[in-house]
Formats: C-alpha cells, structure tokens, sequence
C-alpha cells in the first residue's frame, strides 16, 4: 500500500557506490603473487631444530602441584579443534592440572585472542598454551606473557614470536608435499590445479600451500596452479571460492585445500557443478563431512592431523617445563593419509574426540 | 435543532499532573446536536480537558456520563466505541498514504475477510461518499503528503465524520483553513447538528464562535468561569472571562513614523512559484501581505531569506544590492525569518531556552572558539524577562513551553542577532489571546526601535490592525495594495479571490 | 547509570575479587579503549542526527595503511597515515552525506563495505607484519599506573566534551540533530557541518585503528568486525537518543562503561561468550526501555 517516493538522484549514488565496493572486493582477492609473504619458514630453508624435531613425546610423571594452565585457540568450530580442546583437558586430568580454555571465535578475531592472553596474565596462570590466530599479530602478546615470567607453549599454529617454550605441529611441510604428491600421481598426464589456503596469515596456511606449490614444481612441472585464494576456514568460504573457480577456469583438475572446512564447501561445489569424481580434491584433517565426502569419492584423499596428541602434548610440554624437566624446541605430531581405500582401517583416537563428549562452555 | 437531552456530561472532573493542577472541578455539558464552544486562554486546560473526554487522559477524580451513563474513558479506541472524535490540531494523518487509506485506516472494506485483502473499489467508493458530503474536491488516491495543510486538514474532518461519531471535538480546526474552506466546514457542521451530532468547537477566534456555536463554555486556570449563550454574549465579554480583565485596543495603537526604505524586492521570480514579486518596506513601518492559502506568501519570505533559489530578482537592503544565497547570507545582512511551522522549523524542541535564544548568534558569544556559556546564559535571561517568557528555568527544554512561550523564544532568537528586517510568517497562529497581545506588543516595540516588518498573516484582523501597508497576493505574484486607511476585509478579500485590485 | 555502573562492579568484584585487581583493571581499560574511541565519534553522528556504520570497517582500513606506511617510511609517518586515512574517509562520508544528500545510514553502510574492500585490495588480503618493535609500546606501554590507550582515550574524551559544550560547533552538532530544518532555518551551515561531523568520527576511528595495530603489532584487514554496532550500543545505553539532538559525551562514558565491566566481569565468572552476548543484547534494549519509560512519564 506504500508507494515509493523517493527521488531517483538518492538511489543512483549509492547504486555506483555498492558497485564500487563490489568491484574492489572482487579484485582484492586474486593478486597475491607480489606480497609479500608472512610468518612462514621458507621450506628449503629449515633451522636445525626443525630437521631435528622430535616426534615422540611421552607424558611426565605427575607432578606433585596442581597448575594452572591457560589455553587460547581460534576456535571451536570444527572437529579438528574440538580434538585438540579434548586433548588439553583430557591430558590436564591425568596430570592434575587445571586447564582455562578459550577460544577467539574465529580467525578473524585478532583483538579478542590479544584481549584473552592479557586477561590470562592478569589471573596469573602457571603456563600459556597457544595456537595463534596470527602469527605476526600475536607477538605483542606472547613477549608480555615471557615478560611476566609464564611459559608460552605453542601449539599448532605458528606465532612469530619467538619467546616460546616450544612449538607442536603437524610437520606442515610434509602436509604440502603430501598432498602435491597425491595430486601429481593422479594427474600424471598434467592438468589444472586451484588452491583454497584457508586463513591468511597463519603458519599452516603459508607452509603448506608454499610446500604445495613448491613440490608440484619440482617433480609435477605439467601440472599447473591456475589460481589461490585465502580465506576463513568455514564451509561457506569453501563453496563460495569453489564456485567462483569453477566460473572462472573452465578446465579444473584438481583442488588443494590447506584445512578441510573449505574442501567441504569445495566439495558442495563440485557436486552441485556435477563434477564428482572428475576432480582430484585434497585436503587436510578429517571432520564428518570430510568423512562423507571422501566416502562419496568427491575427496580424493586428505592428510590427517593428530590434533588430540597435539593437545595432549602441549600440556605435557607446560608440565615438564614447569617441573623444570627438559622440553625439545620443536615437535611434530604424525600424519596419516585416508583415503576411499582405507577409511575403516584408520585409528582414530588421536585425530577425534570421543564420541557425544563436548568442549566446556566458553 | 438542539435535543435538550445532553450526550456528554462532565462532573467535579480533577485532573493533575506533577505539580500542576490542570483541571480543578470542571463541569460541560454537551447536548446533542448543539455546538459548543471551549474557550480559554493557552493553558487553561482546554487541551487537558479534551483529552479527557476522548481517553488521552483519565481524570484523578470526577465523573463523566455518556447519554446519561456513567462511563470510565479508558483509552482513545473506548471514546470513539463511545462516539467521541476527536481532530487535533496536529494531523495524524500518515503522509505517504493516500486520502483514501487514511480515512478509513484500520478500517478497510475488505473483499476477504481472511485474507485481509482490501476491496479497493469499496475504498474509493466509500471515501468519495464522505468527502462528497463536506462537498470536497480531492481525489481520493493522492498521497497525503502532496495535498496542501488546508486539504490535509479537510481530509482529517472527514475521517472522523466517517467514523459516525455522536460526538466530534474540533481543536482549532480553522487554523490553516480559507474562508472559503470555513464556510464549508461551517455547512458540514450545520450538516451534523442535522444529524443530531454534537461538536466541541475549540477555537481562539471569537467571530467564528459567535458565527456557528450555539453555546461557549469559559476557562481560566484550570477551572470553568461560565457557561454562556453565544448568541446574546458579545466578544469582548467572552474574553473578558476568559482573561479576566476588559481587553479593549488588541492592537497597541501607534503612530507609525516610517522612515527611510529598508528592504526592497525587485521583480523576484521562481519558476511555477513567484512571479515578478516587487515591494519595498520602510524602517519603522509593518507592511501585512495578505492572501489565500496557496498564494506563495511563505514561499516569498523564504526567497528572501535565501532558504529557496530565485531564478531573477534583485534584493536591496538600504538602497543596496545584496547577494543572499544561504540563511546565513541574510541574518548577516540583518534579515530574521520567525516561520510559519513553529514547530517543525523555528524551534529546538529538546534543547534549553537559553540554547535557543542564542543558536543564531553565536559568534558573538565566543571567544577564540570556545563559547561563554555564562554570558549565553545572561543574554538569555535577559530576554526571557524581557519578554515575558512564562518559564522559571533557563534550563527547560523548548519543547515544553506553550505556543506563545515558543514564539517568544523563537523572537528573541532572531533579536539576539540584531536583525532589522523581521519576516513574520503566521505569527500568533496557535497562540491564545494573551499571547497575542504580547506578540502585537514586541512587534511595535520592534518598529519603533527602528526594525522594518513584513507580516504574513491569514487572521485579516490581525492584517487591518497592525498593517501599515497591506499588500495582498495571489498565486504568486502581488495584486493589490492598500494603505491602511483605506483597507477593508472584503477589499481584500476580493483582491485575493479574484486578483484585482 | 553511575548507580548501574557501581552495581555491576560491585557484583562482579564480590563473585571474582580479582576484578579489581590493578592488572585486570588496567586490561579493561586498555581493552574497552578502541570502543570508548569509537563511540565517541559516534556520539558526534548521532547527536547529529546521522549515524556512522563504517566504524568497525575503518579500523581495518586504517589499520593496513598504518602498517604499510609505517613499513615504508617509519614510525611516525605510519601513525599520521593511519589517522589521516580515517579522516579522509570520514570526508568521503561526509561529503556523500552533506552534499549528495544521502541519508547517513546509507551512506555510511556503503562505506563499511568499501572500506572494508579497500581494506583487503590494499593488503592482498594478508596481514602486513615487520612493523618496528617500539610501536608495541603505544597499545602495550603504561604511563605511569595507566596503560597508554587509556590515557589517550580519557584525553580524547576531555576534548571530545569540550567541542560539543564548549564550541559552535558542538552546539550546531545538537542543534541539527534536535530539528534539522530549524537550523536551516536559523543560518546553520548544516552542510558544512555534517561534514565536520564525519570527518570527527572518521579521525577518532583513525586513532582507535591506530592502537589496535599497535597492539597486534600487523596491520590487519579483518579487524573491527561489528565494533560498529557495539559503538552504537555505547552512545544508546547511555542514555543518547537515537534520533538525535539528545546526549552528550559523559552519557557515552556511561554506556562504555556498562559495555566494558560487563564484557569483562562476565568473563572473570566465567560465563560464556555466547551468552555475554545475550546479555548485551538485553542491556541495550533494557536501557532504552528505562530511558523512554521515564520519558513518557514527565
């Protein structure tokens, strides 16, 4: 019953202004190829503590205090992290410690995880156990933690700074290659190759698409990446990327993802394209649906991560450190590799928290 | 005729609010098919009252029967399941829907029931009927906010008369009207005495109440003076109780000494608005324009004042060409506007009086930037008693003071910037009796400190009693000229109808 | 509101002491002092009658500007361009809303969008890190007792209460927003100062972004998501009115206030962030319930 009165010079302004916008967005996401890289280790170039990583690490003796121990990840929206959440409290139980786990919500939340570290030396906890929503936004952070003379211990995603106690993660380098590996075998003949990192500005993201990349060009040169795009590790990031490729090349081969919560966006994708089975699609870690689709024979393969051992380790590492007991300056947890083959075969007990257990309220 | 039997009674009716008390004892009776007339000066409680009788306002005390029954108003919606109606002077018309959709608002011939679907041909069928019984010209599909204030307020009249009220309570419903729009409201109210309907009619202007209502009920401060018979009460004792003191000369006599020219306007035109508007005003004299609603008075002062574009024209201040392109153009030259739509465009209902009174001045109050809110405060106050502004704290927000109180502060805004060309458009509109004087008063004040005055008006006693000059004009363009002495209303009245001089 | 205020901190304060711990009150303060920036220049918007949506986004923006020109060039340059990079989008603002006549919420919404696209063309999308060391000492460092963003709040405040009562500027800012036609009216040069009101608002997201940068020590194109709507949230629980013409710096003060000792007494009792949320939202439509009641009431 309302009748539209409103003059046409109002519309048209902010009409050339939303397409403004749109055209910056849309070309602020491809060229990458002159930034400038952060918070990576450029593989060839590997300290001598990496090539002497320890890849065992059993649990100490428990002590004799209770400690406090704060924990700080991204988030806890997806199994991986739930895994390595279980890992944390599970392995704080045995040892008598008392863990505070908080999460940033999102690796868009830089400020909030800053904010959470601050409050976590305001309350004095005994160690810091962190897997950084950035590397280099974390380092602020991490040096007034050193300064206040608590351990940082950190897990998983890499911080730039370097006052820590020790640093947890899966090999990503390995990761790369494996998954460059996987892909090259399968498109022997050659073929076209796009990239989801997933989160910009985090270690794994950078190590692994850099691995990636560099592997495909030394044993794989016909197979050639067409295109990358960083974004959030949610589905939704997934299937929106996926789709734009899928618009813009019209020959895809393969697809590399960094996490698996873009490879199930990807995966949509690809189905509702009707491409299943026709592409080569690799990811890391191993939530349901990466399950599911790998199942389907829409993931080809995904490279699997320990993330409980990884929180299991973080808190052994924080004990023994606090117990005055020697702790190696870098570890890596083990990698397994699922595919359509052996899907029931795999051990899942380091990968996945049990069955109905969910992380504490926070 | 009148049915003796009364529709409305109000007893011992109290009302307060903190630290007023409004209404103290008040007695109405209202029967059916008589109109009747609620006088006051602002602030008497005609608008409490009212209120209460259409369930704005539930009396702390006191008893009101409804065709002998005795009724508790719980709210707006129970008054009119009572058959009371009541027009305010603010419409409550929603702009952007058409006539039709406003009229019968909430209340939509519908084709399914279920659905809400509108039958949208009953619409307009039933809304052309009621406008056609006030005799109306309007279609019932244009947007509301396209219709002029006259039409928008026939469009209100008309959406209580389809409402079949027994009952209809009139606030100030000629305001913005023309005599040609009163005299047809003045039929439809004849009309609604026919039907046995009764009317509140509150209104400042006593001839129009001597012309239509049959009784007048008095109030001052609160409580109710008399209840006359309008037809053997003259004006003056009407306001005489309203006020309570004989008011003889509503306009100060003065011995106009106009002196040299102050403001001249050559040929103004605006495409479709004004054409070729020429006049000039002297230091010391008032020139009243006079004209029909529609006649583009408004939309000259604001040409003038440079809130609208001219496409040609000249302005002269003291015989000198001035360039006003912006409002702050012309308060620099000296030139004030005091607007028609207090309200909307003269004052700042949630800021302080003082605030008021020195937003158009500001530069003088500041030093190297930062204002002396102690010296603001100061002027203010000296305005405030210089004027009679009924507000015992500076600090008050505009918004709370009566009309009159509102237009005293929107003046003493414009005398804070020493203007000497006061543009007045509608200046005592809503304002009560009391009040008016007051306004009359400042403005020959004003002249004879030496300011020049142009007055738009549309009360024409208001225009032959001040006016030293009165110009008149019609659609646009001035069509007539009369000096004082020789002006009568239906001089002017011609002038305006028929665009001769 | 005080009354409020000291009630939550009390409650807290009982239920964890830690609250009012030197440490814990020094990182609220530190924490809520990008908001208290923000919902400054926000009050300007309001009071004016407008509103700023572009906040949250130009944190971002400034934020990788800052970091670019900081690496480029040095320390200092890379302050001023964060800051001035603020301003100059709220020119743009302003210029669209003033001038082209677009209504603010519109206005400003394109530019949360554009800023934030900006934001990710300028940086490829990735943080920029390799800033200088000595920058982490302008959100990290103390002066004195108090931490350094603090103290630049609480000075931005001072001045902030200073323009809108002391200056003509502050006065035409509620002026315009009591009754915008009315200032036309009376020889405002409203155009002018909307702009200035933008340009305000813009500068105070320009520090805000500034030492957000400083703490993450990297400029970062995916901050201040929604900071906008808590900037808001700051000026209404207050007690400013939405449509302008109503509030004032010290209500502002209030509402960060509210915002802060909740956002950080809910995490000491360790209640979750999901349901902090919840509560937020109930405070802001409660504490406009209240205002309004009292209103009506009068």
């Amino acid at each position: 019953m309302f009748r539209w009165n409103e003059a046409r010079r109002v519309k048209t302004l902010p009409t050339l202004m939303a397409t403004a916008a749109l055209l910056l967005v849309g070309c602020g996401r491809g060229t990458q190829s002159s930034q400038e890289r952060t918070s990576s280790v450029a593989p060839d170039e590997r300290p001598a503590a990496e090539t002497q990583a320890v890849t065992d690490f059993a649990r100490p003796a428990r002590p004799s205090k209770a400690y406090r121990l704060g924990v700080s990840i991204p988030h806890l929206a997806n199994p991986h992290y739930v895994g390595q959440a279980y890992g944390y409290i599970d392995e704080a139980q045995n040892l008598g410690a008392q863990v505070t786990l908080l999460e940033a919500g999102g690796y868009e939340h830089l400020d909030k995880q800053v904010s959470q570290i601050e409050d976590l030396i305001a309350s004095k906890v005994d160690a810091i156990i962190i897997a950084a929503v950035s590397g280099p936004g974390t380092v602020g952070a991490v040096e007034a933690a050193a300064a206040a003379g608590i351990p940082v211990i950190n897990v998983n995603v890499m911080t730039d700074s370097d006052k820590v106690v020790t640093r947890i993660r899966s090999d990503d380098d390995v990761i790369g290659r494996m998954q460059a590996d996987f892909m090259g075998e399968r498109l022997k003949a050659g073929g076209n190759v796009v990239m989801l990192r997933g989160a910009p500005g985090t270690s794994w993201a950078e190590i692994r698409g850099n691995a990636f990349r560099k592997q495909l060009a030394a044993k794989y040169p016909n197979v050639k990446v067409l295109g990358e795009q960083y974004s959030q590790s949610t589905p939704a990031d997934g299937l929106r990327l996926m789709e734009d490729f899928l618009q813009t090349y019209p020959q895809i081969n393969g697809v590399y993802n960094g996490a698996d919560s873009t490879a199930v966006g990807a995966a949509q994708a690809v189905k509702g394209a009707g491409k299943a089975g026709s592409i080569v699609m690799t990811a890391t870690d191993f939530q349901l649906d990466t399950e599911k689709f790998i199942r389907e024979g829409v993931i080809s393969a995904s490279v699997l991560q320990q993330p409980v051992t990884m929180g299991r380790w973080g808190v052994r590492a924080a004990i023994s450190y606090l117990e005055k007991k020697p702790v190696p300056p870098v570890m890596f947890t083990g990698l397994m590799t699922a595919t359509k083959e052996n899907l029931d075969t795999l051990d899942l007990s380091t990968l996945r928290a049990p069955a109905g257990w969910t992380p504490p309220a926070r | 005729m009148t049915d003796a039997s009364p529709f409305l009674q109000l007893h011992a009716i109290v009302k307060r609010f903190p630290g007023v008390l409004a209404l103290n004892d008040v007695g109405l009776d209202v029967r059916r098919g008589e109109v009747h007339a609620l006088l006051g000066e602002n602030g008497a409680g005609k608008s409490t009252l009212i209120k209460t009788v259409s369930g704005v306002y539930r009396p702390d005390n006191g008893e009101i029967r409804v065709d002998g029954r005795s009724v508790h108003i719980r709210n707006p919606h129970a008054a009119q399941a009572l058959g009371i109606s009541t027009i305010y002077q603010e419409f409550t018309l929603a702009p952007d829907m058409t006539v039709a959709e406003n009229i019968f608002l909430g209340r939509e011939p519908l084709r399914l029931r279920a659905l809400s679907i509108v039958d949208r041909k009953a619409l307009i069928r039933q809304t052309r009927d009621v406008l056609a019984s006030l005799d109306l010209h309007i279609d019932p599909e244009a947007i509301v906010k396209d219709l002029g204030v006259a039409q928008q307020q026939m469009v209100e009249i008309a959406k209580a008369l389809s409402l079949d009220a027994r009952l209809i309570i009139m606030d100030e419903p000629t305001a913005t009207l023309t005599s040609h729009e009163i005299d047809r409201l003045f039929e439809a109210i004849a009309r609604l005495k026919q039907r046995n309907v009764a009317v509140i009619y509150v209104s400042h202007r006593l001839d129009e109440v001597k012309a239509v209502c049959d009784r007048a009920t008095i109030l001052r401060d609160g409580t109710c003076v008399a209840t006359v018979p309008v037809a053997s009460t003259t004006i003056d004792e009407m306001i005489r109780l309203m006020v309570g003191r004989d008011l003889k000369d509503k306009f100060p006599k003065r011995q106009s000494e106009p002196r040299e020219e102050m403001l001249r306007v050559e040929q103004l035109t605006r495409k479709g608005v004004l054409h070729g508007v020429t006049f000039s005003v002297r230091r010391g004299e008032i020139v009243g324009i006079a004209g029909l609603v529609g006649s583009k008075r408004t939309e000259t002062a604001r040409a003038i004042f440079g809130v609208d574009p001219i496409d040609s024209g000249r302005i002269l201040l003291r015989g000198k060409p001035v360039n006003v392109r912006r409002p702050g153009d012309a308060i620099r030259h000296g030139i004030a506007l005091v607007p028609e739509d207090r309200k909307r465009h003269g004052i700042f209902g949630t800021l302080s009086v003082w605030e008021n009174v020195v937003l158009s001045a500001l530069r003088r109050f500041s030093r190297r930037g930062i204002l002396d809110v102690r010296r603001e405060k100061q002027r203010a106050q000296e305005f405030v008693t210089s004027l009679r502004i009924a507000t015992t704290d500076l600090e008050k927000r505009v918004l709370e003071l009566s009309g009159g109180n509102q237009q005293k502060v929107v003046i003493a805004k414009w005398l804070n910037t020493n203007a000497e060309v006061f543009l007045f458009d509608e200046p005592t509109r809503g304002i009560d009796v009391g009040g008016k004087i007051e306004v009359y008063k400042l403005m020959g004040e004003l002249i004879s400190r030496g300011a020049a005055i142009v007055m738009i008006s549309s009360e024409l006693p208001e225009i032959l009693g001040l006016s030293d000059r009165i110009l008149v004009m019609r659609e646009g363009s001035i069509c007539g000229e009369f000096d004082r002495a020789d002006a009568t209303e239906e001089k002017i009245l011609n002038c305006a109808l028929r665009g001769a001089a | 509101m005080p009354i409020v205020i000291l009630a939550l901190a009390i409650v807290f304060g009982s239920i964890n002491p830690n609250f009012w711990s030197a440490t814990n009150l020094a990182n609220v303060s530190r924490q809520i002092s990008i908001l208290a920036l923000l919902a400054l220049g926000q009050t300007f918007a309001i009071l004016s009658g407008g509103i700023d949506l572009s906040v949250g986004s130009l944190l971002a923006l400034v934020s990788v500007v800052c970091a670019q020109q900081m690496k480029a060039f040095g320390l200092v340059e890379g302050i001023t361009a964060g800051i001035l990079a603020g301003g100059l989008a709220g020119l743009v603002n302003g210029l669209i809303i003033a001038k082209a006549r677009v209504p603010p919420f519109i206005a400003t919404l394109g530019m949360l969008v554009a800023a934030r696209g900006a934001a990710l063309t300028l940086s490829g999308g990735l943080p920029i890190a390799g800033l200088p060391r000595e920058f982490l000492v302008l959100g990290a460092g103390y002066l004195g007792p108090f931490p350094i963003p603090t103290v630049i709040a609480a000075v931005a405040f001072v001045l902030a209460h200073g323009i809108l009562r002391r200056t003509r500027f502050g006065r035409y800012v509620y002026a315009m927003g009591s009754n915008e036609e009315a200032a036309v009216l009376s020889g405002i040069n409203v155009a002018n100062y909307k702009m200035l009101v933008y340009i305000t608002s813009g500068l105070f997201a320009g520090v805000a972004g500034v030492i957000l940068t400083s703490r993450v020590i990297s400029g970062q194109p995916t901050l201040g998501e929604v900071q906008e709507l808590y900037s808001i949230a700051a000026v209404v629980i207050g007690g400013g009115r939405i449509s302008g013409g109503v509030g004032g710096i010290g209500t502002t003060l209030m509402g960060v206030l509210v915002l802060g000792i909740l956002g950080n007494g809910l995490n000491l009792v360790q209640v979750s962030s999901y349901i902090q949320n919840i509560v937020i939202g109930a405070i802001i439509v409660g504490a406009v319930y209240v205002d309004l009641a009292r209103e009506r009431r009068s």
